[in-house]
């Protein structure tokens, strides 16, 4: 029996202006925190589309974090204005699917390295408390998802 | 209507107009002109719904001075407006006539046969998510279940692309949902949820509550409850109903700043 305990695989994508700094910042000041996020260095916050998120949970990331600048300090003006639009809509449909609190927005300026510590660690113990992402493990038992044609006639193709 | 569309297409208001013909029985689109006015008499409303306000955009991006009439459902006015919010088609070139049809939560009250009783075999019961009523019902099942659910849903997806296709508000020149770094190709089915979801990020604040999508699902797909939870997502977040108002939806556009607040790690 596997008897680690369970790390979630967390990937975070940083603003290059501010989140990244402060997790720079994190670094050079030796402040510890999980490994278990996978940085992802993007140019604005903005730029992460809904596709991004999603193909991360496709991938089977436990948890998605984004960090971008708080709202008047964006780099490009109003870049984190869709940012949040863009994540408060996908918390909506991710919660209405069943995908419950893997994803998290945080406005963290490049000075903000205790923040951006506190908060990793805390979304970390979130995503550990919340057990590994379900999607791959539904997909694999295609028998727990099939009992066959549907009341349409539609066969299963299970492969 | 027959003598309305005879007067149009006489009096010069349009050029053609995109309505129904009975062929053989089956009522099919139609694009009556004036060089064959006879054809007017074979004019026919009737239940069948076809995206003509599609077809009148894709006319109109070959032939932009051409003055098109359509018969219009209130779906196919919402979704003329749609494009025309999002620069497809220039209101002046289109004239809608108006015939009687379908409710849907984009409007408060109006009849057809669409939605009449819930199709749920067993096996849909027991394994799938309802077609009708509200989204937000499925609330009742655990957060694990509603994902198995819906994974049953679109896992019997055939990758047909016949809901982007029918869709009347679909008009991007290059589809994400074809692109090779989007999407695998080759595989059937396609990544689920990935592959819905994503199509369902772009209906938000775009989807017309039609339909359509529903209809042309070759293996039924209750894909117009999760469209309509997308735009209700958008309704609730940013106050936007589609198809009301001449303005893009905020959702979609930069814009100004919406006040929404971050959620805490805490709930």
């Amino acid at each position: 029996m596997d008897t680690k305990p369970f790390e979630p695989k967390i990937v975070a994508f940083m603003c290059n202006w501010c989140t990244y700094g402060a997790a720079d910042l994190a670094g050079v000041s030796r402040l510890p925190y999980p490994q278990n996020i996978r940085p992802i260095r993007v140019m604005c916050s903005a730029t992460i589309s809904p596709h991004h998120i999603l193909r991360a949970f496709q991938s089977g990331a436990d948890g998605v974090f984004i960090g971008g600048c708080h709202i008047g300090d964006c780099h490009y003006i109003k870049g984190n204005y869709m940012t949040i639009k863009r994540v408060a809509f996908m918390e909506d449909l991710l919660n209405w699917f069943g995908l419950e609190g893997r994803l998290h927005l945080e406005w963290i300026s490049s000075a903000e390295a205790q923040k951006f510590v506190d908060v990793i660690r805390r979304f970390t113990e979130k995503i550990r408390a919340l057990g590994p992402n379900p999607i791959p493990a539904l997909l694999k038992t295609p028998k727990a998802i099939w009992n066959g044609a549907d009341d349409e006639g539609h066969c299963a193709n299970v492969a | 209507m027959k003598d309305i569309v005879r007067t149009w297409l006489e009096s010069g208001r349009i050029d053609l107009f995109l309505g129904y013909r009975l062929v053989d029985g089956h009522p099919i689109p139609h694009c009556f002109s004036k060089e064959r006015l006879e054809e007017v008499e074979q004019l026919t409303e009737s239940l069948a719904r076809y995206p003509l306000e599609k077809i009148a955009h894709q006319m109109l991006q070959k032939d932009p001075a051409v003055r098109i009439g359509l018969m219009a459902r209130d779906c196919t006015q919402r979704s003329v407006r749609v494009l025309a919010a999002w620069n497809q088609i220039d209101m002046d070139r289109i004239r809608v006539l108006t015939m009687s049809c379908c409710p849907s939560d984009a409007k408060d009250k109006a009849f057809c046969s669409y939605l009449q009783e819930p199709e749920t075999g067993p096996v849909r019961k027991s394994n799938g998510m309802p077609s009708t009523g509200d989204p937000d019902d499925c609330r009742v099942l655990p957060a694990e279940e509603r994902l198995r659910r819906w994974l049953y849903e679109f896992q019997k997806c055939i990758k047909c692309y016949g809901c982007r296709d029918i869709c009347p508000v679909c008009f991007c020149k290059d589809c994400g949902l074809e692109h090779e770094d989007l999407m695998d190709k080759g595989v059937v089915p396609p990544e689920v949820p990935l592959f819905h979801l994503i199509r369902a990020v772009h209906m938000a604040g775009r989807c017309v509550d039609c339909g359509l999508c529903e209809e042309a699902c070759p293996v039924g797909i209750p894909l117009r409850l999760l469209y309509r939870k997308v735009n209700g997502i958008v309704t609730d977040r940013f106050g936007y109903r589609v198809g009301q108002t001449k303005d893009q939806s905020p959702f979609n556009v930069l814009g100004e700043f919406s006040p929404l607040e971050l959620s805490s790690l805490d709930d």
